[in-house]
Protein backbone atom coordinates (compact mmCIF):
# COMPACT_ATOMS: atom_id res chain seq x y z
CA UNK A 1 0.00 0.00 0.00
CA UNK A 2 1.56 3.21 -0.61
CA UNK A 3 1.66 5.59 1.77
CA UNK A 4 3.90 8.52 2.62
CA UNK A 5 4.84 9.66 6.13
CA UNK A 6 7.04 13.01 7.14
CA UNK A 7 7.66 13.36 10.78
CA UNK A 8 9.20 16.33 12.53
CA UNK A 9 11.02 17.03 8.84
CA UNK A 10 12.97 20.36 8.46
CA UNK A 11 14.89 20.88 5.03
CA UNK A 12 17.56 23.97 4.87
CA UNK A 13 20.13 25.03 2.04
CA UNK A 14 23.21 25.86 3.13
CA UNK A 15 24.40 29.01 1.20
CA UNK A 16 28.15 28.37 -0.25
CA UNK A 17 27.78 30.61 -3.60
CA UNK A 18 26.48 33.71 -2.57
CA UNK A 19 28.06 36.46 -0.83
CA UNK A 20 26.67 35.25 2.27
CA UNK A 21 28.40 38.24 4.30
CA UNK A 22 26.16 40.18 1.97
CA UNK A 23 23.36 40.63 4.42
CA UNK A 24 21.74 43.32 2.83
CA UNK A 25 20.90 40.91 -0.17
CA UNK A 26 19.25 38.70 2.00
CA UNK A 27 17.71 41.15 4.88
CA UNK A 28 14.11 40.17 4.18
CA UNK A 29 15.40 36.69 4.55
CA UNK A 30 16.72 37.38 7.64
CA UNK A 31 13.05 39.64 8.83
CA UNK A 32 11.17 36.64 7.91
CA UNK A 33 13.10 34.45 9.87
CA UNK A 34 14.38 31.80 7.41
CA UNK A 35 17.88 32.63 7.83
CA UNK A 36 20.23 31.00 10.57
CA UNK A 37 23.80 30.14 11.21
CA UNK A 38 24.18 26.47 12.06
CA UNK A 39 27.03 25.51 14.11
CA UNK A 40 29.48 26.19 11.51
CA UNK A 41 28.74 29.49 11.23
CA UNK A 42 26.83 28.55 7.43
CA UNK A 43 24.23 30.70 6.31
CA UNK A 44 21.10 28.12 6.03
CA UNK A 45 17.71 29.00 4.09
CA UNK A 46 15.14 26.88 5.79
CA UNK A 47 12.72 26.03 3.11
CA UNK A 48 10.58 23.48 5.22
CA UNK A 49 9.90 23.56 9.07
CA UNK A 50 9.05 21.07 11.21
CA UNK A 51 6.65 19.47 8.86
CA UNK A 52 4.84 16.42 10.14
CA UNK A 53 1.98 14.86 7.86
CA UNK A 54 1.53 11.10 7.00
CA UNK A 55 -0.54 10.15 3.41
CA UNK A 56 -2.33 6.99 2.71
CA UNK A 57 -3.73 5.62 0.09
CA UNK A 58 -6.45 7.51 -1.48
CA UNK A 59 -5.50 10.71 -0.96
CA UNK A 60 -5.27 13.45 -3.65
CA UNK A 61 -3.66 16.14 -1.85
CA UNK A 62 -3.28 19.52 -3.30
CA UNK A 63 0.03 21.56 -1.65
CA UNK A 64 -1.01 25.30 -1.58
CA UNK A 65 1.04 28.11 -0.56
CA UNK A 66 2.69 31.17 -1.99
CA UNK A 67 5.91 31.26 -4.44
CA UNK A 68 8.58 30.16 -1.84
CA UNK A 69 6.66 28.82 0.86
CA UNK A 70 8.35 25.24 0.27
CA UNK A 71 6.16 23.63 -2.07
CA UNK A 72 8.86 22.44 -4.81
CA UNK A 73 11.18 21.39 -2.10
CA UNK A 74 8.45 19.35 -0.23
CA UNK A 75 7.56 17.40 -3.41
CA UNK A 76 11.64 16.92 -4.15
CA UNK A 77 11.72 15.74 -0.70
CA UNK A 78 8.92 13.38 -1.01
CA UNK A 79 10.73 11.64 -4.16
CA UNK A 80 13.90 10.77 -2.02
CA UNK A 81 15.68 13.68 -3.74
CA UNK A 82 16.47 15.80 -0.72
CA UNK A 83 17.33 13.35 2.22
CA UNK A 84 16.52 15.13 5.19
CA UNK A 85 18.79 16.31 7.76
CA UNK A 86 16.40 16.76 10.41
CA UNK A 87 13.20 14.80 10.99
CA UNK A 88 12.40 11.56 8.94
CA UNK A 89 10.29 11.30 5.94
CA UNK A 90 9.48 7.47 4.63
CA UNK A 91 7.83 6.64 1.07
CA UNK A 92 6.17 3.65 0.39
CA UNK A 93 4.94 2.77 -3.38
CA UNK A 94 6.62 3.71 -7.04
CA UNK A 95 6.80 7.27 -7.40
CA UNK A 96 6.52 9.53 -10.54
CA UNK A 97 7.82 13.01 -10.39
CA UNK A 98 6.60 15.60 -12.66
CA UNK A 99 8.22 18.65 -10.92
CA UNK A 100 9.85 20.72 -14.15
CA UNK A 101 8.84 20.55 -17.51
CA UNK A 102 12.07 18.92 -18.45
CA UNK A 103 11.20 15.67 -16.62
CA UNK A 104 15.30 15.46 -16.39
CA UNK A 105 14.82 15.14 -19.94
CA UNK A 106 18.54 15.60 -22.36
CA UNK A 107 17.70 18.32 -24.65
CA UNK A 108 20.54 17.02 -27.15
CA UNK A 109 18.53 13.24 -27.50
CA UNK A 110 15.89 13.04 -29.36
CA UNK A 111 12.11 12.50 -28.14
CA UNK A 112 12.04 8.45 -28.81
CA UNK A 113 15.58 8.54 -26.94
CA UNK A 114 14.13 10.31 -24.00
CA UNK A 115 11.99 8.02 -23.80
CA UNK A 116 14.04 4.77 -23.99
CA UNK A 117 16.06 6.04 -21.37
CA UNK A 118 13.68 7.48 -18.52
CA UNK A 119 12.44 3.45 -19.52
CA UNK A 120 15.84 2.23 -18.47
CA UNK A 121 16.46 4.80 -15.65
CA UNK A 122 13.21 3.48 -14.23
CA UNK A 123 14.66 -0.40 -15.28
CA UNK A 124 11.86 -1.51 -16.67
CA UNK A 125 11.88 -4.40 -19.72
CA UNK A 126 11.99 -4.60 -23.35
CA UNK A 127 8.51 -4.96 -23.84
CA UNK A 128 7.58 -2.69 -21.30
CA UNK A 129 9.66 0.01 -22.92
CA UNK A 130 8.09 -0.55 -26.26
CA UNK A 131 4.52 -0.07 -24.67
CA UNK A 132 5.63 3.21 -23.15
CA UNK A 133 7.19 4.54 -26.45
CA UNK A 134 3.55 3.51 -28.01
CA UNK A 135 1.67 5.05 -25.65
CA UNK A 136 3.98 8.36 -25.22
CA UNK A 137 3.57 8.59 -29.34
CA UNK A 138 0.24 8.54 -29.18
CA UNK A 139 -0.43 10.78 -26.32
CA UNK A 140 2.15 13.72 -27.41
CA UNK A 141 0.63 13.66 -30.80
CA UNK A 142 4.33 14.45 -31.67
CA UNK A 143 4.38 12.73 -34.87
CA UNK A 144 7.75 13.29 -36.61
CA UNK A 145 8.89 15.42 -34.26
CA UNK A 146 9.50 12.53 -31.72
CA UNK A 147 12.11 11.47 -33.54
CA UNK A 148 14.10 15.28 -33.68
CA UNK A 149 16.09 16.68 -30.63
CA UNK A 150 14.13 17.85 -28.07
CA UNK A 151 15.68 20.99 -28.00
CA UNK A 152 14.08 21.71 -31.36
CA UNK A 153 10.54 21.64 -30.10
CA UNK A 154 8.51 24.39 -28.55
CA UNK A 155 7.89 24.39 -25.12
CA UNK A 156 4.08 23.12 -25.66
CA UNK A 157 5.55 19.62 -27.76
CA UNK A 158 8.01 19.70 -24.77
CA UNK A 159 4.92 20.26 -22.19
CA UNK A 160 3.22 17.02 -23.98
CA UNK A 161 5.82 14.85 -24.07
CA UNK A 162 7.36 15.09 -20.28
CA UNK A 163 3.51 15.01 -19.13
CA UNK A 164 3.10 11.74 -21.48
CA UNK A 165 6.44 10.05 -20.38
CA UNK A 166 5.59 10.41 -16.72
CA UNK A 167 2.13 9.49 -16.80
CA UNK A 168 2.79 6.44 -19.42
CA UNK A 169 3.11 4.38 -16.46
CA UNK A 170 0.70 3.95 -13.54
CA UNK A 171 2.65 5.54 -10.91
CA UNK A 172 1.66 4.49 -7.19
CA UNK A 173 2.41 8.24 -5.83
CA UNK A 174 2.12 10.81 -8.84
CA UNK A 175 3.61 14.10 -7.77
CA UNK A 176 3.70 17.30 -9.77
CA UNK A 177 3.85 21.17 -9.75
CA UNK A 178 1.34 22.90 -11.53
CA UNK A 179 3.35 23.67 -14.84
CA UNK A 180 1.20 21.16 -16.76
CA UNK A 181 -1.57 23.40 -16.75
CA UNK A 182 -0.16 26.25 -19.23
CA UNK A 183 -0.64 24.10 -22.35
CA UNK A 184 -3.44 24.80 -24.67
CA UNK A 185 -7.20 24.19 -24.06
CA UNK A 186 -6.57 20.60 -26.02
CA UNK A 187 -3.73 19.62 -24.03
CA UNK A 188 -5.31 20.43 -20.64
CA UNK A 189 -8.16 18.36 -21.59
CA UNK A 190 -5.89 15.47 -22.11
CA UNK A 191 -3.98 16.16 -19.48
CA UNK A 192 -6.91 16.08 -17.31
CA UNK A 193 -8.54 12.71 -18.40
CA UNK A 194 -5.06 11.08 -17.63
CA UNK A 195 -4.87 12.53 -14.49
CA UNK A 196 -8.23 11.74 -13.64
CA UNK A 197 -7.71 8.08 -14.36
CA UNK A 198 -4.36 8.15 -12.02
CA UNK A 199 -6.18 9.64 -9.66
CA UNK A 200 -9.24 6.73 -10.10
CA UNK A 201 -6.68 4.17 -9.62
CA UNK A 202 -6.91 5.45 -5.94
CA UNK A 203 -3.18 5.67 -5.21
CA UNK A 204 -1.67 8.57 -4.14
CA UNK A 205 -1.70 12.27 -5.87
CA UNK A 206 0.25 15.30 -4.88
CA UNK A 207 -0.38 18.19 -6.92
CA UNK A 208 1.16 21.57 -6.26
CA UNK A 209 -1.28 24.87 -7.37
CA UNK A 210 -2.24 27.92 -6.96
CA UNK A 211 -5.70 27.05 -8.58
CA UNK A 212 -8.41 26.74 -6.66
CA UNK A 213 -10.37 24.93 -9.74
CA UNK A 214 -8.19 22.28 -9.69
CA UNK A 215 -7.94 21.23 -5.87
CA UNK A 216 -11.88 21.62 -5.90
CA UNK A 217 -12.09 18.97 -8.25
CA UNK A 218 -9.32 16.81 -7.97
CA UNK A 219 -8.39 16.55 -4.35
CA UNK A 220 -9.82 15.46 -1.15
CA UNK A 221 -6.82 16.99 1.06
CA UNK A 222 -5.22 20.57 1.18
CA UNK A 223 -1.91 20.92 2.65
CA UNK A 224 -1.07 24.78 3.29
CA UNK A 225 2.52 26.01 3.50
CA UNK A 226 3.55 29.03 5.05
CA UNK A 227 7.04 30.23 4.74
CA UNK A 228 7.97 26.25 5.21
CA UNK A 229 5.79 26.00 7.94
CA UNK A 230 2.47 23.37 7.07
CA UNK A 231 -0.07 26.16 8.19
CA UNK A 232 -3.13 23.84 7.73
CA UNK A 233 -4.05 20.32 7.08
CA UNK A 234 -7.60 19.30 5.95
CA UNK A 235 -9.98 19.11 3.32
CA UNK A 236 -10.34 21.30 0.63
CA UNK A 237 -13.91 22.83 2.25
CA UNK A 238 -12.17 23.49 5.51
CA UNK A 239 -8.60 25.22 4.00
CA UNK A 240 -9.42 26.98 1.12
CA UNK A 241 -11.59 29.01 2.77
CA UNK A 242 -9.13 30.56 4.46
CA UNK A 243 -6.64 30.35 2.43
CA UNK A 244 -8.23 32.15 -0.06
CA UNK A 245 -10.31 34.33 2.34
CA UNK A 246 -13.72 33.70 0.84
CA UNK A 247 -16.73 31.56 1.33
CA UNK A 248 -16.46 27.82 -0.21
CA UNK A 249 -19.03 28.04 -2.56
CA UNK A 250 -17.46 31.26 -4.47
CA UNK A 251 -14.49 29.84 -4.71
CA UNK A 252 -16.09 26.45 -6.49
CA UNK A 253 -18.76 28.34 -8.24
CA UNK A 254 -16.02 30.50 -10.01
CA UNK A 255 -15.88 27.85 -12.74
CA UNK B 1 12.30 -3.59 8.82
CA UNK B 2 11.84 -1.77 11.55
CA UNK B 3 10.47 1.79 11.46
CA UNK B 4 13.90 2.69 13.59
CA UNK B 5 16.17 0.59 10.75
CA UNK B 6 17.47 3.46 8.69
CA UNK B 7 17.76 1.56 5.44
CA UNK B 8 17.15 2.24 1.58
CA UNK B 9 15.56 -1.12 1.01
CA UNK B 10 15.31 -2.09 -2.69
CA UNK B 11 12.24 -0.23 -4.56
CA UNK B 12 9.73 0.32 -3.62
CA UNK B 13 10.31 1.33 0.22
CA UNK B 14 12.48 4.46 0.73
CA UNK B 15 13.54 5.89 4.26
CA UNK B 16 14.72 8.84 4.73
CA UNK B 17 16.55 10.34 8.25
CA UNK B 18 19.57 12.00 9.08
CA UNK B 19 21.70 8.55 10.39
CA UNK B 20 25.91 8.48 12.31
CA UNK B 21 28.63 8.27 10.26
CA UNK B 22 28.60 4.66 10.21
CA UNK B 23 25.53 4.13 8.67
CA UNK B 24 26.38 6.69 6.14
CA UNK B 25 29.09 4.66 4.89
CA UNK B 26 26.87 1.90 4.82
CA UNK B 27 24.29 3.50 2.45
CA UNK B 28 27.43 4.89 0.21
CA UNK B 29 28.46 0.94 -0.33
CA UNK B 30 24.38 0.74 -0.30
CA UNK B 31 24.65 3.52 -3.47
CA UNK B 32 27.94 1.71 -5.01
CA UNK B 33 26.26 -2.24 -5.31
CA UNK B 34 23.33 -0.64 -6.55
CA UNK B 35 25.34 1.23 -9.03
CA UNK B 36 26.61 -2.09 -10.11
CA UNK B 37 23.29 -3.57 -10.42
CA UNK B 38 22.16 -0.84 -12.76
CA UNK B 39 24.79 -0.59 -14.54
CA UNK B 40 23.96 -1.01 -18.06
CA UNK B 41 22.05 2.24 -17.05
CA UNK B 42 25.91 3.98 -16.58
CA UNK B 43 27.19 2.29 -19.94
CA UNK B 44 24.30 3.68 -21.59
CA UNK B 45 24.29 7.24 -20.21
CA UNK B 46 27.88 7.38 -21.55
CA UNK B 47 27.69 6.17 -24.97
CA UNK B 48 24.79 7.97 -25.49
CA UNK B 49 27.47 10.65 -24.13
CA UNK B 50 29.70 10.00 -26.94
CA UNK B 51 27.22 9.61 -29.48
CA UNK B 52 25.69 13.06 -28.93
CA UNK B 53 28.88 14.63 -28.92
CA UNK B 54 29.95 13.07 -32.56
CA UNK B 55 26.30 13.29 -33.80
CA UNK B 56 25.50 15.09 -36.90
CA UNK B 57 29.59 15.24 -37.79
CA UNK B 58 31.11 12.88 -40.98
CA UNK B 59 33.64 11.04 -39.45
CA UNK B 60 31.77 11.23 -36.05
CA UNK B 61 34.16 9.49 -33.45
CA UNK B 62 36.46 8.58 -35.72
CA UNK B 63 37.85 12.62 -35.19
CA UNK B 64 38.81 10.74 -31.74
CA UNK B 65 41.17 8.66 -33.48
CA UNK B 66 42.53 11.33 -35.89
CA UNK B 67 43.14 13.74 -33.40
CA UNK B 68 44.97 10.98 -31.27
CA UNK B 69 47.08 9.83 -34.66
CA UNK B 70 48.65 13.01 -35.11
CA UNK B 71 48.90 14.20 -31.48
CA UNK B 72 51.37 11.13 -31.11
CA UNK B 73 53.00 11.84 -34.46
CA UNK B 74 53.96 15.07 -33.93
CA UNK B 75 55.27 14.19 -30.61
CA UNK B 76 56.88 10.98 -31.21
CA UNK B 77 58.50 12.11 -34.30
CA UNK B 78 59.77 15.52 -33.23
CA UNK B 79 61.45 14.29 -29.74
CA UNK B 80 62.46 11.25 -31.61
CA UNK B 81 64.70 13.65 -33.82
CA UNK B 82 64.80 16.57 -31.32
CA UNK B 83 67.18 14.48 -28.68
CA UNK B 84 68.21 11.54 -30.89
CA UNK B 85 66.55 9.17 -29.88
CA UNK B 86 65.59 5.12 -31.41
CA UNK B 87 62.14 6.42 -33.03
CA UNK B 88 60.35 2.88 -33.12
CA UNK B 89 61.47 2.47 -29.67
CA UNK B 90 60.56 6.06 -28.67
CA UNK B 91 57.53 5.98 -31.24
CA UNK B 92 55.80 3.09 -29.47
CA UNK B 93 56.52 4.37 -25.93
CA UNK B 94 55.05 7.97 -26.50
CA UNK B 95 52.16 6.33 -28.53
CA UNK B 96 51.09 4.12 -25.21
CA UNK B 97 51.79 6.96 -22.44
CA UNK B 98 49.65 9.43 -24.05
CA UNK B 99 46.54 7.21 -25.17
CA UNK B 100 46.54 6.39 -21.39
CA UNK B 101 47.38 9.86 -20.37
CA UNK B 102 44.47 11.35 -22.66
CA UNK B 103 41.88 8.85 -20.58
CA UNK B 104 43.43 9.65 -17.06
CA UNK B 105 43.41 13.29 -17.63
CA UNK B 106 40.15 13.19 -19.42
CA UNK B 107 38.31 10.98 -16.28
CA UNK B 108 39.95 13.31 -13.38
CA UNK B 109 38.85 16.44 -15.67
CA UNK B 110 35.53 14.90 -16.39
CA UNK B 111 34.97 14.05 -13.40
CA UNK B 112 34.66 17.24 -11.42
CA UNK B 113 31.31 18.20 -13.45
CA UNK B 114 29.69 14.43 -13.14
CA UNK B 115 26.93 15.92 -10.60
CA UNK B 116 26.78 19.10 -11.53
CA UNK B 117 25.74 17.86 -15.64
CA UNK B 118 23.44 15.75 -14.10
CA UNK B 119 21.37 18.25 -11.76
CA UNK B 120 18.39 18.17 -14.21
CA UNK B 121 18.31 14.52 -14.03
CA UNK B 122 19.56 14.22 -10.12
CA UNK B 123 16.53 16.72 -9.19
CA UNK B 124 14.17 14.98 -11.01
CA UNK B 125 14.69 11.49 -9.81
CA UNK B 126 16.29 9.40 -7.34
CA UNK B 127 18.89 7.43 -8.88
CA UNK B 128 22.07 6.06 -7.39
CA UNK B 129 24.68 8.53 -7.36
CA UNK B 130 27.55 6.39 -8.59
CA UNK B 131 25.38 5.62 -11.83
CA UNK B 132 26.82 9.35 -12.54
CA UNK B 133 30.36 7.89 -11.80
CA UNK B 134 30.04 4.55 -13.97
CA UNK B 135 28.72 7.11 -17.35
CA UNK B 136 31.67 9.01 -17.28
CA UNK B 137 34.07 6.10 -16.79
CA UNK B 138 32.18 4.48 -19.69
CA UNK B 139 32.06 7.76 -21.77
CA UNK B 140 36.18 8.00 -21.34
CA UNK B 141 36.50 3.95 -21.83
CA UNK B 142 34.87 4.31 -25.66
CA UNK B 143 37.13 7.55 -26.31
CA UNK B 144 39.99 5.26 -24.87
CA UNK B 145 38.81 2.29 -27.16
CA UNK B 146 39.03 5.10 -30.08
CA UNK B 147 42.19 6.07 -29.68
CA UNK B 148 43.58 2.20 -29.25
CA UNK B 149 43.33 2.10 -32.77
CA UNK B 150 46.08 4.30 -32.69
CA UNK B 151 48.41 2.31 -31.12
CA UNK B 152 46.97 -0.55 -33.09
CA UNK B 153 48.15 1.18 -36.54
CA UNK B 154 51.62 1.75 -34.32
CA UNK B 155 52.38 -1.53 -33.61
CA UNK B 156 51.27 -3.04 -37.16
CA UNK B 157 53.70 -0.26 -39.09
CA UNK B 158 56.74 -1.15 -36.73
CA UNK B 159 55.37 -4.53 -36.69
CA UNK B 160 55.78 -5.06 -32.82
CA UNK B 161 54.09 -7.92 -31.27
CA UNK B 162 52.97 -7.31 -27.63
CA UNK B 163 54.33 -10.03 -25.20
CA UNK B 164 52.01 -10.67 -22.43
CA UNK B 165 48.97 -9.20 -22.52
CA UNK B 166 47.18 -11.14 -20.11
CA UNK B 167 49.02 -9.16 -17.52
CA UNK B 168 47.19 -6.30 -18.71
CA UNK B 169 43.94 -7.35 -17.06
CA UNK B 170 44.53 -6.78 -13.69
CA UNK B 171 45.95 -3.93 -14.39
CA UNK B 172 42.94 -3.09 -16.09
CA UNK B 173 40.80 -4.19 -13.49
CA UNK B 174 42.96 -1.58 -11.47
CA UNK B 175 42.36 0.81 -13.54
CA UNK B 176 38.74 0.53 -13.29
CA UNK B 177 38.09 1.10 -9.71
CA UNK B 178 40.26 3.84 -9.66
CA UNK B 179 38.33 5.52 -12.61
CA UNK B 180 35.39 5.19 -9.81
CA UNK B 181 36.89 6.43 -7.08
CA UNK B 182 38.31 9.50 -8.52
CA UNK B 183 34.76 10.17 -10.13
CA UNK B 184 33.51 9.80 -6.72
CA UNK B 185 36.28 11.98 -5.55
CA UNK B 186 36.08 15.07 -7.87
CA UNK B 187 32.60 14.31 -8.93
CA UNK B 188 31.71 15.70 -5.17
CA UNK B 189 34.52 18.26 -4.67
CA UNK B 190 33.64 20.08 -7.90
CA UNK B 191 30.10 20.40 -6.99
CA UNK B 192 30.59 21.66 -3.43
CA UNK B 193 34.03 23.62 -4.57
CA UNK B 194 33.02 25.74 -8.09
CA UNK B 195 37.04 26.29 -7.92
CA UNK B 196 37.62 22.85 -8.26
CA UNK B 197 37.52 22.14 -12.06
CA UNK B 198 40.26 24.87 -12.86
CA UNK B 199 41.92 23.57 -10.13
CA UNK B 200 42.40 20.23 -11.40
CA UNK B 201 42.28 20.87 -14.90
CA UNK B 202 45.77 23.23 -14.23
CA UNK B 203 47.30 20.28 -12.09
CA UNK B 204 46.89 17.22 -14.35
CA UNK B 205 48.70 19.57 -17.22
CA UNK B 206 51.30 19.78 -14.60
CA UNK B 207 51.55 16.36 -13.96
CA UNK B 208 51.72 15.10 -17.73
CA UNK B 209 55.02 16.63 -17.34
CA UNK B 210 55.93 15.55 -14.16
CA UNK B 211 55.24 11.61 -15.07
CA UNK B 212 57.16 9.82 -17.20
CA UNK B 213 54.70 11.15 -20.32
CA UNK B 214 56.54 11.90 -23.25
CA UNK B 215 59.77 11.07 -21.68
CA UNK B 216 61.37 8.27 -20.00
CA UNK B 217 61.70 7.27 -16.32
CA UNK B 218 65.40 5.74 -17.38
CA UNK B 219 66.70 8.95 -18.52
CA UNK B 220 66.58 10.25 -14.89
CA UNK B 221 69.83 10.54 -13.69
CA UNK B 222 68.78 10.62 -10.03
CA UNK B 223 67.72 7.74 -7.87
CA UNK B 224 64.83 6.39 -10.03
CA UNK B 225 62.52 5.46 -6.03
CA UNK B 226 61.70 8.94 -5.93
CA UNK B 227 59.59 8.69 -9.04
CA UNK B 228 57.01 6.15 -7.40
CA UNK B 229 56.06 9.29 -5.57
CA UNK B 230 54.42 10.42 -8.66
CA UNK B 231 50.92 8.34 -8.24
CA UNK B 232 50.83 8.27 -11.83
CA UNK B 233 53.59 6.71 -12.51
CA UNK B 234 53.33 3.27 -11.14
CA UNK B 235 49.46 3.26 -12.31
CA UNK B 236 51.10 4.29 -16.09
CA UNK B 237 53.99 1.37 -15.81
CA UNK B 238 51.85 -1.79 -14.73
CA UNK B 239 50.24 -1.23 -18.15
CA UNK B 240 52.96 0.07 -19.91
CA UNK B 241 55.27 -2.68 -19.26
CA UNK B 242 53.65 -5.83 -20.10
CA UNK B 243 52.53 -4.32 -23.68
CA UNK B 244 55.74 -3.39 -23.91
CA UNK B 245 57.25 -6.28 -22.49
CA UNK B 246 59.92 -4.90 -20.15
CA UNK B 247 59.83 -6.06 -16.75
CA UNK B 248 57.63 -4.71 -13.84
CA UNK B 249 59.30 -4.89 -10.06
CA UNK B 250 56.99 -5.59 -7.60
CA UNK B 251 57.60 -2.18 -5.56
CA UNK B 252 55.69 -0.82 -8.83
CA UNK B 253 53.12 -2.92 -8.27
CA UNK B 254 53.05 -2.37 -4.19
CA UNK B 255 52.82 1.28 -5.12
CA UNK B 256 50.16 1.00 -7.45
CA UNK B 257 47.77 -0.93 -4.93
CA UNK B 258 48.77 1.05 -2.34
CA UNK B 259 48.17 4.16 -4.16
CA UNK B 260 44.83 3.13 -5.19
CA UNK B 261 43.82 2.12 -1.52
CA UNK B 262 44.69 5.63 -0.29
CA UNK B 263 42.11 6.94 -3.12
CA UNK B 264 39.71 4.80 -2.52
CA UNK B 265 39.45 5.18 0.85
CA UNK B 266 39.48 8.76 1.04
CA UNK B 267 36.62 8.86 -1.67
CA UNK B 268 34.54 6.27 0.06
CA UNK B 269 35.07 8.83 3.38
CA UNK B 270 34.22 11.65 1.49
CA UNK B 271 31.15 10.18 -0.30
CA UNK B 272 29.80 8.76 2.85
CA UNK B 273 29.44 12.85 4.42
CA UNK B 274 28.39 14.35 1.45
CA UNK B 275 26.15 11.63 -0.66
CA UNK B 276 22.96 12.66 0.60
CA UNK B 277 24.09 16.45 0.37
CA UNK B 278 24.54 16.15 -3.50
CA UNK B 279 20.95 17.62 -4.38
CA UNK B 280 21.27 20.00 -2.42
CA UNK B 281 24.23 21.73 -3.63
CA UNK B 282 22.11 21.59 -7.04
Amino acid sequence: MPSITVKNLSISFPLYHENTRSLRKMAHLFVSGRLKQDQHKKILVQSLRDINFTLKQGDRVGLVGQNGAGKTTLLRTMAGIYEPITGHIRIEGNISTLLDPTVGMNFNLTGRENVQLKCSINGYSKQQTKEIEKNVEDFSELGTYLDLPVRTYSSGMQLRLGFGLTTAIDPQILMMDEWFLTGDAGFILKATKRIEHIAQNSQILVISTHSAEIIAKWCNRVLWLDQGFLKMDGTPEEVLPIYLNKPYEEIVGKD
Amino acid sequence: MSDHNPTIAKEPVIDLRSVSLTQNIKLALVDLLQGILQISLGWKLGWLDVKLRYRGSILGPLWITIIMGVKITTIGVLYAFLLHLDLKHYYTYVAISVVLWTYMSGMINDSCTIFTNASPLILSQRIPFSIYVWRTVFCNILILLHNLLVIIVVFSVFKIVPYTLYLLLPSALLWIMDSLAIGILFGVLGTRFKDIPPIVSAFTQAFFFITPIIWKASSLNFNKDYILLNPFYPLFEIVRAPILGEPLTSSIWIAAIGYSLILWIIALFIFSKTRFRIPYWM
